[in-house]
């Protein structure tokens, strides 16, 4: 390394940082500020304006008194003060229209039980002061009738509202001064911070500049980059130590110009000079120790991030990481660190971690948590990391800012393999991948809210005149019917909207087929039916999802039987159907079947929200997008989806009646069994099944860059595992 | 004075310079030729130190080009290295900070060179408010300021009016009077014919023809004819390639 290069350039950029016009003035401002803020009192007396005191104009009070006791507390409390005019009356005698502005009216009555009901009367606000002297005076009244009331004296009373007196003594841990040490840690956070801003964002536009100005290409003909980046760093944090010297001086001068006017003050830093012990020295030091490594590792850091950027607003987003890491490691060590918490092991090794070391071990220092080993090997980490972290930087900096990547040569490499056709395909697909989960996120996200409004609605619904005509259940599914087909049927509308022409599924099968593609699904269902059972069983999530109200059995009228039926069977059936296989499957069928089927069996699931139902709706999902894919005839999967729901609801009407319950078994037996001896001829017939192979990862990839599509599904994953708990708990 | 062997850079599977060797003598001005990406750049900046070969040596007066001896080298970048927020004499300062020069004799030297330019006014402008020939200008201040023995231009006359190049052309010239070796790029065959005593012509990383200008003139053969100049030989070379 070139010392003498180091030590010029560091020269003349913090001569040029620190004779910069903008340096200067924002200087000025600092210096006019601080002193300032110091003064204020002195520029208060200066102005010759006086303490702003309570009732600082002439004021009236007018007191409305039912109590009889009211009268001396006031009387004492402003018979010395001239401004105010009390004055008891025994009714409130103003309107809006003829109080003036510095009227006050404060009124005392008496309920029925003897106590104070209290109304402070004026046109406009009080002032905070004001308030709280009535309140006081207020309180003591209260406290007189109380105390009559109970017939007990006024000053045990007192004691009873008094909070208990604790006096804590920690005799393992040093928490004598706490509050100045609190103080001290706060502002020592703050002043690490701000350097720590300054510095980053510094290096990051400077950084930035010489890259897009390209005079790196010089500068590197002259040093290499580890002196440059070297003397980058130190100039720039030698221009920040000066802007903090200055800042000292600011203070100093306004220190200064405050004796001069208040003697007073002179006695006030030499006690507080005083009580500065030997703990806050060696904290200030160790503290100034982390901050030049910090400072250092993450201007390193930031040096080799910026390098990679192409402008200067990149270069300034860069600079946000960094901090945002820094914060959170403060926030992590305020609450992991106090007189109170105990320090685990964990935390030693933890506080040990360089930049962690910064904000960890101080702040255990100050209490007296952190031992001298943690420092000294907090220390030595740091010293070994620095020319690791030094070199690793350096390097990805002069790869970066020169753009010589053999990163980059790698993927043009990979594009010369491609053809240009291929890149194009690839580029329309990520585009409509991108968009397919743009609509399918915006549509569920629609779904939601209109079941969700709906369920917000309903039980304003059930109270109200129609339930005169017929019953709650009759209503409440009347409603829930209704909700359903709003919500299912516009975004579905959305995305058939979105499907080009030539994959919307409308084809129609012939009777026949139809009623083989039936039966076959049919068998499926049986047999996932079973696997749910089994399933439900062992993760325990055997509940019911109907609340009591919907519940319709034997006992309800008939209106609620068919209501029932078509809440539960057929509305589902249709409208479910319509959204699932016909709009997100058909939408979905553009990028490849097994995407398709895989996307609308999953969505299925989760719209459920809970594991019971979600586990059946996805494999039912494959099966119902299976036949969906194969004939394209929505009116199958609605008629299988009917049959499926159906025989639920038959099974829930008749669940007292054992012969009827034994009928649907009977006859949901020999449909299965029809159905899998067809299944199994066609396996005959065609040699077992033909399955096609697809690659669909890239695409499932593709989905979750958008980010409604990511929002939507984090929002049902989190709904489901809410809804299930509280289903388990009923 | 400066001597190149087998220098070959590769970035990945792409050979940027592949295998070439010249030798610069003192006091004379080499011209280097090619279409844009046959390797001129690449093959100054490995010079200056600002990327390192693949393999091959490069010495400067039998030494390997490190430290002290690299600030004997005077360089204007092909796509310019002036920071624009900075002003002409900030901008100086700062680059002779870099090559270890003293204040007092960068301010001389700078209102010299201004001067030979007549550009005097600029000296407090800042590199953004000037135009691309007088930036072009400062920037070969900025390369001859610290009065290296070695000059290397990448394109200094790319993009810049006739009146502008001539002046350029007349401050090569009397560098070249006081005893300094000049090494540049150029794709405009006149400014080499013009310039240079000898040349080598690159072609995808490849030295296709290189030696005294004059020479390669008069021998150079096309259709069994001599006597072509620089132009005709460089279409004939590099067209050849493509056949």
């Amino acid at each position: 390394m070139n010392k003498r290069k180091i030590f010029e350039i560091v020269k003349f950029n913090v001569e040029k940082n620190v004779q910069n016009k903008g340096f200067v003035i924002l200087n000025i401002i600092m210096c006019l500020i601080i002193i300032v803020s110091v003064n204020l009192k002195n520029i208060g007396n200066i102005l010759d304006s006086h303490d702003i005191s309570l009732f600082e104009e002439d004021y009236r009070i007018e007191v409305i008194d039912e109590t009889g006791i009211a009268y001396d507390f006031f009387e004492n409390e402003f018979k010395d003060n001239e401004m105010v005019e009390l004055k008891f009356e025994a009714q409130n005698n103003y309107t809006k229209d003829n109080i003036d502005d510095n009227v006050i009216i404060v009124e005392y009555k008496l309920d029925d039980s003897n106590n104070l009901i209290t109304k402070f009367i004026t046109k406009e606000g009080m002032n905070d002061d004001q308030y709280n002297k009535l309140l006081d005076i207020t309180t003591k009244i209260r406290n007189q009738v109380l105390a009559l009331n109970l017939g007990i004296e006024v000053s045990k009373l007192e004691i009873i509202n008094q909070t208990p007196e604790i006096e804590r003594v920690m005799l393992g841990v040093d928490a004598e001064n706490s509050d100045f040490k609190d103080m001290i840690k706060t502002f020592s956070v703050v002043i690490v911070y701000m350097v720590l801003i300054f510095v980053l964002s510094a290096i990051a536009n400077e950084i930035a500049t010489e890259k897009i100005s390209k005079s790196i290409e010089y500068v590197l003909t002259s040093v290499d980059e580890k002196e440059y980046l070297l003397a980058k760093v130190l100039s720039i944090t030698i221009t920040i130590i000066i802007q903090l010297v200055y800042s000292l001086i600011y203070y100093m001068i306004g220190n200064a110009i405050n004796n001069l006017f208040n003697i007073s003050a002179i006695s006030n830093v030499e006690s507080n000079l005083q009580s500065i012990d030997m703990s806050i020295v060696s904290y200030i030091l160790v503290l100034a120790g982390y901050l030049i490594f910090t400072v250092f590792f993450l201007s390193m850091i930031q040096a080799a991030i910026s390098s990679k950027t192409t402008s200067i607003t990149e270069a300034s987003n860069t600079t946000m990481l960094l901090l945002m890491i820094v914060v959170v490691l403060y926030f992590i060590s305020l609450g992991a660190i106090g007189p109170y918490i105990k320090v685990t092991t964990f935390m030693y090794i933890l506080s040990c971690i360089p930049i962690v070391s910064t904000f960890f071990v101080p702040s255990m220092m100050i209490i007296g948590q952190a031992t001298t080993l943690q420092i000294i090997i907090s220390f030595i980490l740091l010293i070994i990391c620095t020319p690791i972290v030094f070199n690793i930087c350096a390097k990805k900096f002069k790869y970066g800012i020169l753009d010589y990547t053999t990163k980059n040569k790698k993927s043009k490499n990979k594009k010369e393999e491609k053809s240009v056709k291929e890149i194009q395909e690839n580029l329309m697909k990520k585009n409509d991948v991108k968009r397919f989960a743009f609509v399918l996120g915006f549509s569920l996200l629609l779904w939601f809210i209109f079941e969700q409004i709906g369920g917000l609605v309903i039980p304003y619904l059930v109270n109200s005149i129609f339930s005169v005509i017929i019953s709650e259940k009759s209503i409440t599914w009347i409603y829930y019917s209704i909700i359903s087909i709003i919500s299912f049927i516009i975004p579905a509308k959305l995305i058939i909207s979105y499907t080009d022409k030539e994959y919307r599924l409308n084809k129609k099968v012939d009777f026949k087929r139809g009623i083989k593609y039936i039966l076959v699904g049919f068998c499926f269902i049986i047999l996932i039916q079973y696997l749910e059972m089994f399933i439900v069983d062992k993760i325990g999530s055997d509940y019911q999802v109907l609340t009591e109200s919907m519940i319709v059995s034997a006992k309800d009228s008939l209106l609620d039987k068919i209501l029932f039926f078509i809440g539960i069977a057929v509305i589902p059936g249709i409208f479910e159907e319509l959204l699932l296989r016909k709009a997100i499957l058909g939408y979905g069928k553009k990028f490849g079947n097994y995407f398709a089927l895989l996307t609308s069996a999953i969505i299925f699931g989760l719209l459920h929200m809970n594991f019971q139902q979600g586990i059946f709706a996805v494999l039912i999902g494959i099966v119902f997008g299976i036949i969906m894919l194969k004939t394209g005839d929505i009116r199958l999967t609605i008629s299988l989806h009917i049959l499926n729901n159906g025989f639920v609801a038959l099974s829930t009407l008749f669940s007292e009646n054992e012969i009827a319950l034994f009928i649907i078994e009977i006859i949901t037996i020999i449909l299965a069994v029809i159905g899998g001896i067809l299944f199994i001829g066609y396996l005959i017939k065609n040699k077992g099944l033909k399955i096609e192979k697809e690659k669909f990862k890239q695409e499932y990839k593709m989905l979750f860059l958008n980010y409604t599509f990511d929002l939507v599904i984090v929002l049902f994953v989190v709904l489901t595992i809410v809804s299930e708990n509280m289903l388990r708990l009923q | 004075m400066l001597e190149i062997k087998n220098l070959v850079k590769s970035f990945g599977e792409n050979t940027a310079v592949d295998n070439i060797s010249f030798k610069v003598e003192k006091g004379e001005i080499y011209g280097l030729i090619g279409r844009n990406g046959a390797g001129k750049s690449t093959t100054f900046r490995m010079i200056l130190g600002i990327i390192e070969p693949t393999s091959g040596t490069i010495l400067y007066d039998n030494k390997k080009i490190k430290g002290e001896i690299s600030d004997k080298i005077g360089y204007l970048p092909e796509e310019g290295s002036l920071i624009p927020s900075y002003t002409v004499l900030e901008l100086c300062e700062y680059y002779g900070s870099l090559k270890l020069m003293k204040s007092e004799d960068v301010r001389k030297r700078l209102i010299e060179w201004l001067d030979e330019f007549n550009v005097i006014e600029y000296l407090n402008k800042k590199v953004k408010d000037l135009s691309k020939g007088n930036k072009q200008k400062i920037q070969f201040i900025v390369s001859v300021l610290h009065n290296p023995d070695l000059i290397i231009l990448d394109e200094p006359f790319s993009g810049l009016d006739p009146i502008s190049v001539d002046e350029l052309k007349k401050a090569v010239l009397k560098l070249k009077k006081e005893g300094k070796t000049i090494i540049f790029s150029s794709h405009r065959m006149e400014h080499i014919e013009e310039l240079c005593e000898s040349v080598m012509i690159l072609d995808k990383g490849k030295a296709i023809l290189q030696g005294k200008l004059k020479e390669i003139e008069e021998n150079y053969e096309i259709d069994g004819k001599k006597g072509h100049n620089l132009n005709e030989i460089f279409i004939n070379k590099v067209g050849s390639l493509y056949e």
